[in-house]
């Protein structure tokens, strides 16, 4: 499993997230402590557009997809 | 943490000279000649930027247009998309029919080998997923540069015979670099040598990374006659520095196409939006210094570029 801590800052707050990936389907789960906060997904077709049935604020979801993004340049 | 980031107020107290050359590109460059017509591409690792809308796109164009208006600005894509699972090849081909409509001459993808392969899988047992990602690769045609294949920075030389077999496993008729993260790949000699020395004997380049946050990753060995420069430049109030730094890249790029190097691909990079400027900023003094001859950015209309 790869797992690793992203950080997103994010109206006004900065958040510390986990991150974590177990499969060759690149679905990243996304926790802030204990907490789940759900799943994001790159679609590529669009060079790296996140995408994510839990996350609902899209300039969060951004981020995150950003920092994941950055941390595996 | 982004790959290579440091605090900002760290940023002052690192030394960003270059080292001098390794000792592989000294006998890599031995008895070459300098090269009558090196051929130098610049350009950025994505191409779906929205904050480049109104600044090197134009107002209005749609994410499904983006990779057709970067390819007419860049000679080059660090193509990091096909990293986070292997592409289908008729998504590689819609890529391709596009570069046939908009593309820069000579325009290359560098796509990065996927993580099933390099970060999953870890090198081991692989043929079967590389011939997939090598398949669906191939659709881009007379598109496609160098593939790079990135080792994680968790995956050292205990595991020298796998990347070995690996390195050794790759077909002769395409160009591949690898980019090496852990650490002590570069701090002890003896593995550093039998790294760079079994790239070297397998026609493999390696990838130099220069971020503020890795200086061993900029290691000066080069292994072919080709540089692959991934710069990480750090943006905001570092735009002078990020610029120095390019220009002692220029110094360094020069003295080896005077001894042969061939080809050279400076990604730039940065921890913030405007890594287009300063790729621009390179192409500007590459074709000055260099003789890059690679066409000016020209941004949108009322745009900014970047003062120092």
């Amino acid at each position: 499993m790869e797992s690793f801590e992203i950080e997103v800052s994010h109206q006004d707050a900065i958040h510390k997230l986990r991150v974590e990936c177990d499969s060759e389907d690149p679905e990243y789960r996304i926790f802030r402590g204990e907490e789940p906060l759900g799943t994001v997904k790159p679609d590529t077709e669009h060079d790296l557009y996140w995408t994510s049935e839990d996350i609902q604020d899209a300039e969060f979801l951004e981020k995150i997809g950003d920092r994941i993004e950055k941390y595996h340049r | 943490m982004d790959f290579g980031l440091v605090h900002p107020n760290e940023i002052k107290n690192i030394d960003f000279t270059l080292p001098p050359d390794g000792e592989q590109t000294k006998l890599t460059l031995s008895g070459l000649s300098p090269a009558t017509k090196p051929e130098i591409r610049v350009g950025c690792s994505k191409w779906g930027r929205k904050e480049w809308i109104n600044s090197l796109y134009p107002l209005k164009t749609k994410e499904a247009n983006m990779l057709d208006e970067y390819s007419k600005h860049f000679n080059t894509l660090e193509c990091n998309a096909v990293f986070y699972s292997i592409p289908r090849p008729d998504l590689i081909r819609k890529w391709k029919e596009k570069m046939d409509e908009n593309a820069l001459p000579g325009f290359l993808f560098l796509p990065k080998m996927s993580r099933n392969i390099t970060h999953i899988a870890r090198l081991e047992n692989v043929q079967a997923p590389l011939d997939l990602f090598l398949s669906a690769i191939k659709e881009f045609g007379p598109y496609l540069g160098p593939i790079f294949a990135q080792i994680g920075d968790n995956q050292g030389p205990k595991s020298f015979d796998t990347v070995k077999s690996f390195v050794q496993s790759l077909p002769k008729d395409q160009k591949f670099f690898m980019e090496f993260r852990h650490e002590e790949w570069f701090s002890d000699p003896v593995i550093r040598k039998e790294l760079f020395s079994l790239l070297a004997e397998n026609n493999i380049g390696s990838i130099i990374t220069d971020s503020s946050g890795r200086r061993d990753l900029v290691h000066m060995e080069l292994t072919t006659p080709e540089a692959f420069i991934r710069f990480v430049g750090n943006g905001g109030d570092f735009v002078d520095s990020d610029r120095k730094r390019i220009d002692e890249w220029i110094i360094r790029i020069k003295d080896w196409l005077n001894k042969g190097l061939q080809k050279v691909y400076f990604i730039t990079h940065r921890h913030h939006a405007n890594s287009h400027l300063l790729a621009k900023y390179t192409i500007e003094q590459f074709n000055k210094h260099l003789g890059a001859n690679i066409p000016e950015i020209v941004l949108q209309p009322g745009a900014e570029d970047e003062t120092v």
